[in-house]
């Protein structure tokens, strides 16, 4: 019997080595290519200035401060200052800039604006963009937009009353001039609201940064979609797992043979693949800095026991889904969803407390953890998900086979 | 007639192939309930980033303040803290991003600060790290203490104008804010002067994710052509029409597909018209399967089909609407079908590109399919 389940195993080995190793390396290449031409072409976009990666119109012929306000405003929020560019326009030339790509949407400040909120006329400012359904993105310039616009409306506020002031007691002065002079004292205030706060970076022990987080979560994506790539390997009818069955070797032993030579594969054309980004780093003495820890012995054990775990899965749905279209659909349905819920694409925190909860005992949420963290429970969990898959494999497997003995 | 009533037996047939797979079945039903459960997600208290809040103090500057950054929908998601070690130790945890400790004298600060003198500050923050999320966070911060300043500013300016150096507060209040409103400011619109529907942020990608399913479905089913081709399962066919066999098994993947989606974007709520969508999902239907037909040609083996798979959506994931908005990459982002149409759903505008889009394929993959013909006489 066991004779049997290791000529399965390696006949299964051979069968995938035929094509694992292609698939694999021309994944990893188009992988490499793809990142490095992003990193290029992003770093080239950070470093002009004419191209960031938001850029935001301004429309409007509001003769008020107000404008004048939104804009310096903007330009002078941090966080805007490698992210977004802001730029004064007719409201022709945004929406041809729109249309054209050139910018991501454009604010239209109404006529007198500035007059009617202050008398509490209904006036609103316009965002105009081109649509899509940029979640986080559309999220963020949502937020900054509404941050320069309150700044905006309390600034023209406070501007108007002071103008309105002078002119009421003090016919002699210029009220003009009174606003003016109180433009400058709010624009020299938003210039140094850091004042305002001491800020201290203290990182986290035992947690990663946000970026190697998401570098965890794509890692993970990544071994989800190698499941799609992989589907020429995992096709098989019945037939020949029941004529399997008929010469000794039980769903056990197949689904054995099968899981352990795709791992195995795995691991043996993975392996070259940090040994080698390794034996660089040493080479040329890099210092990866906060990144060190993903070419750590202990990452890249973790990172087998999340593939061991996510193999077994996709196994199973691989037992599930058998023919040439419904397999691939359903490992990239499963990869997406669970992907997007478990936190490989936002970070965890943006999910409801009961989401987030359930997403996190879920196979991919463990590997995130087990990434993550390093957590002795998740990788406890990430056992017995694995046992479980296996178990529920063979159970199908065995289903298969009883079907095809009833037909033959 | 004959011809089109031949096209449709060749449809009937192959769509039949494909739905006698029951996991086929299955997976499409999978489609709109799992759509269904995102809307049936419970209240959004998440957010893009979390802030631990403590209060030192007992001052109205600071009572206010935090008043104002909880109230109101935010991607920052508050958790008040008793104490300031309580915060420290939430971003410690890496329960937290940052912690935001308004200190004891928070307030005199915050007047030192807006009558233009120097001040020690009036909050304390701890940061994880540095991000953009984190500075957009800070942001926020400010707004919320902007209103004190900025009437803290407008108090001195009166006041250091006036002889008697004293406005009253009556008089001061008369003339800031009586009739202003502080919400409601912006309307969201499209470029074709629709309206912005406010979706939720979780339920957002939906559609993004939903394109992709239905490129999935095309990307197999040419995988599934191309071992079909192999083993020679066309052969028997005479004339061009086995050139377009392939396409059409495409089309027959996508379309029940498609039909699923259609299903769970009414059931996330994230409907906008039945004329749109039926107008959008066709174009979209075309230009996936002309797109694939085009990929399966080039790259011949579903070996290689499979291998470019997780670059394809990695790009697609990256560059098309679907959690990010990157302006700058317009090459690549234009010879994407999910990009025309998730931009065209929204923007009526954008249509007649993916018009053109959709012409340039059709005849760029019935082209290449003429040719692959002759090439294999």
């Amino acid at each position: 019997m066991k004779s049997k389940r290791l000529i399965y195993f390696i006949l299964q080995l051979k069968r995938k080595a035929k094509l694992l190793p292609r698939v694999l390396a021309l994944t990893l290449a188009l992988v490499i290519i793809a990142g490095a031409a992003g990193f290029m072409i992003y770093k080239n976009s950070m470093n002009d200035e004419s191209k960031r990666l938001i850029t935001i119109g301004i429309v409007g012929n509001d003769k008020s401060k107000l404008i004048d306000t939104c804009v310096n405003a903007l330009k002078t929020l941090d966080s805007s200052r490698y992210a977004v560019k802001i730029e004064k326009m007719t409201e022709d030339e945004a929406q041809n800039n729109l249309l054209g790509g050139a910018i991501s949407g454009y604010i239209v400040v109404p006529d007198n604006y500035a007059k009617d909120i202050y008398y509490g006329r209904d006036s609103r400012l316009k965002y105009v963009s081109i649509g899509g359904a940029s979640g986080i993105g559309m999220a963020l310039i949502s937020e900054l937009i509404g941050i320069t616009a309150k700044v905006g409306l309390e600034n023209t506020n406070a501007i108007y009353g002071a103008q309105f002031y002078v002119r009421d007691h003090f016919p002699d002065k210029n009220a003009s001039d009174a606003g003016d002079r109180l433009f400058e004292k709010y624009a020299a205030l938003i210039l140094t609201r850091n004042e305002l706060y001491s800020v201290k970076k203290v990182g986290v022990s035992g947690h990663p940064s946000l970026l190697v987080y998401l570098i965890c979560g794509l890692a993970i994506m990544f071994l989800l979609l190698w499941g799609v790539s992989c589907s020429p390997l995992f096709r098989r009818n019945g037939e020949l797992s029941c004529m399997l069955s008929t010469q000794g070797l039980g769903a056990t032993g197949q689904i054995l043979g099968e899981s352990g030579a795709y791992f195995v594969l795995m691991l043996l054309c993975t392996v070259p693949l940090f040994a080698g980004l390794k034996a660089i780093v040493s080479l040329l003495n890099i210092d990866l800095g906060e990144f060190a820890s993903l070419l750590s012995g202990k990452f890249i054990a973790l990172y087998f026991l999340c593939a061991f775990m996510l193999c077994m899965m996709q196994l199973f749905l691989y037992e599930l889904a058998r023919d040439g279209i419904s397999a691939p659909v359903l490992q990239f349905l499963n990869a997406i969803v669970q992907g997007y819920i478990c936190g490989c694409f936002y970070p965890q925190s943006f999910f409801p407390e009961g989401v987030r909860l359930f997403a996190s005992h879920l196979p991919v949420g463990v590997a995130v953890r087990i990434l993550g963290e390093a957590s002795p429970s998740a990788i406890t969990e990430a056992l017995i998900y694995a046992a479980l898959f296996f178990a529920a494999s063979v159970l199908l497997r065995r289903r298969t086979i009883t079907r095809w003995e009833a037909q033959l | 007639m004959k011809p089109l009533k031949r096209l449709c037996l060749w449809y009937a047939l192959l769509t039949k192939r494909i739905l006698k797979q029951k996991a086929f079945l299955a997976i499409l039903l999978l489609i709109p309930l799992m759509a269904c459960a995102m809307r049936l997600m419970p209240p959004h208290d998440g957010g893009i980033v979390s802030v631990a809040v403590a209060k030192l103090g007992d001052d109205s500057f600071s009572s206010d303040t935090v008043a104002r950054l909880t109230e109101g929908k935010s991607v920052i998601k508050y958790t008040l803290c008793e104490t300031e070690d309580e915060a420290v130790k939430a971003v410690k945890s890496g329960q937290c991003d940052a912690a935001w400790i308004f200190l004891e004298d928070a307030g005199l600060q915050a007047a030192k600060f807006a009558a233009g003198r120097s001040t020690d500050g009036a909050v304390k923050i701890i940061e994880r790290e540095k991000s953009v999320t984190l500075s957009i966070a800070r942001e926020r911060l400010f707004i919320a203490m902007f209103p004190y300043i900025s009437y803290g500013a407008y108090s001195d300016f009166l006041n250091d104008m006036s002889p008697e150096g004293t406005v009253t507060e009556a008089e001061l209040n008369k003339y800031y804010d009586a009739n202003i409103k502080k919400t409601g400011l912006i309307e969201y619109y499209y470029v074709d002067g629709t309206r912005q529907m406010t979706s939720d942020i979780l339920t957002a990608p939906v559609r993004g994710l939903l394109a992709l399913i239905i490129m999935l479905a095309a990307l197999a089913s040419c995988m599934y052509a191309c071992r079909e081709e192999h083993r020679g399962v066309f052969e028997h066919l005479k004339g061009k029409k086995r050139a377009f066999i392939p396409l059409l098994c495409h089309i027959t993947a996508v379309v029940p597909t498609a039909v699923a989606s259609l299903a769970a974007l009414y059931l996330s709520g994230l409907w906008t018209g039945l004329q749109r969508e039926l107008l959008t999902m066709t174009m979209y239907i075309l230009s996936v399967a002309a797109f694939c037909e085009i990929l399966r040609l080039l790259c011949r083996s579903e070996v290689t089909l499979g291998a470019i798979i997780p670059v394809l959506v990695t790009l697609m994931l990256v560059l098309c609407p679907i959690f990010l908005h990157i302006d700058n990459l317009h090459i690549l982002q234009y010879s994407l079908p999910p990009f025309y149409y998730l931009n065209s759903v929204l923007n009526g505008a954008f249509i007649h590109k993916f018009a053109v889009y959709d012409i340039a394929v059709c005849i760029i993959a019935s082209a290449a399919a003429l040719g692959n013909l002759i090439r294999q006489k």
